[in-house]
């Protein structure tokens, strides 16, 4: 799955950090979900959604494994 | 303060308690601990093992609850899915690779005749799986 997190971060000038307490999670997290190697549950996915004000399948690209 | 963080506070006083007891019972010697050298070395290294661990958590709650800014990283640490998920990941492991271990080392005890420890490691595992299957079937339940 690919995602536009940091994308969508940088333009509202967010920290890592910042989002991380927004969504409650740690920073790491964060770090890790933009770098794509972990996929957030469905909850912590519609909550960056939410606080980017964009529908989940605009942050969150479902791609068909190989 | 949270409810996990509160958790944290009160399992790491008790920590600090069960050691200090502990090291009381070691240092005044009470049913003449002392006289066992082994088993005297044994408890001494869980007081000391479980007051470290206390120490450090407390610490780190304490440290928690001087800023907001700290309070809300130990929130977020604590209720974090990744890590939640990798904690839970580890457990898995770890329970497997503990099964496997007794296993081998029940039957090399089986083999070289210490037929008592055999007994009880096999009685662990068994013990270990029926709490498996238990907690397995509770959990399909209830998702």
């Amino acid at each position: 799955m690919k995602n536009k997190v940091e994308e969508y971060r940088k333009k509202l000038n967010e920290k890592q950090e910042d989002l991380a307490n927004i969504v409650g999670v740690s920073r790491q997290t964060i770090i890790s979900i933009e770098k794509g190697k972990y996929n957030p549950s469905i909850l912590l996915a519609f909550k960056i959604a939410n606080h980017f004000g964009k529908p989940i399948e605009e942050i969150f690209i479902y791609e068909e494994e190989e | 303060m949270n409810k996990t963080v509160k958790g944290k506070l009160i399992g790491s006083v008790l920590c600090i308690a069960i050691a200090i007891m502990t090291i009381l019972y070691l240092v005044l010697d009470i049913n003449g601990i002392n006289n066992n050298e082994e088993l005297s070395s044994y408890v001494a290294g869980f007081a000391c093992g479980i007051l470290g661990v206390g120490i450090v958590v407390l610490y780190v709650v304490i440290r928690a609850t001087r800023s907001t800014e700290k309070a809300k990283e130990l929130e977020n640490t604590l209720k974090d899915e990744r890590l939640n998920s990798i904690k839970d990941k580890a457990m898995a492991v770890m329970f497997k690779i503990s099964v496997f271990l007794e296993a081998i080392i029940s039957l090399f005890c089986a083999f070289t005749n210490h037929i008592e420890i055999s007994k009880y490691l096999g009685l662990a595992i068994i013990a270990q799986l029926i709490i498996f299957s238990l907690v397995y079937t509770l959990i399909k339940k209830n998702n």
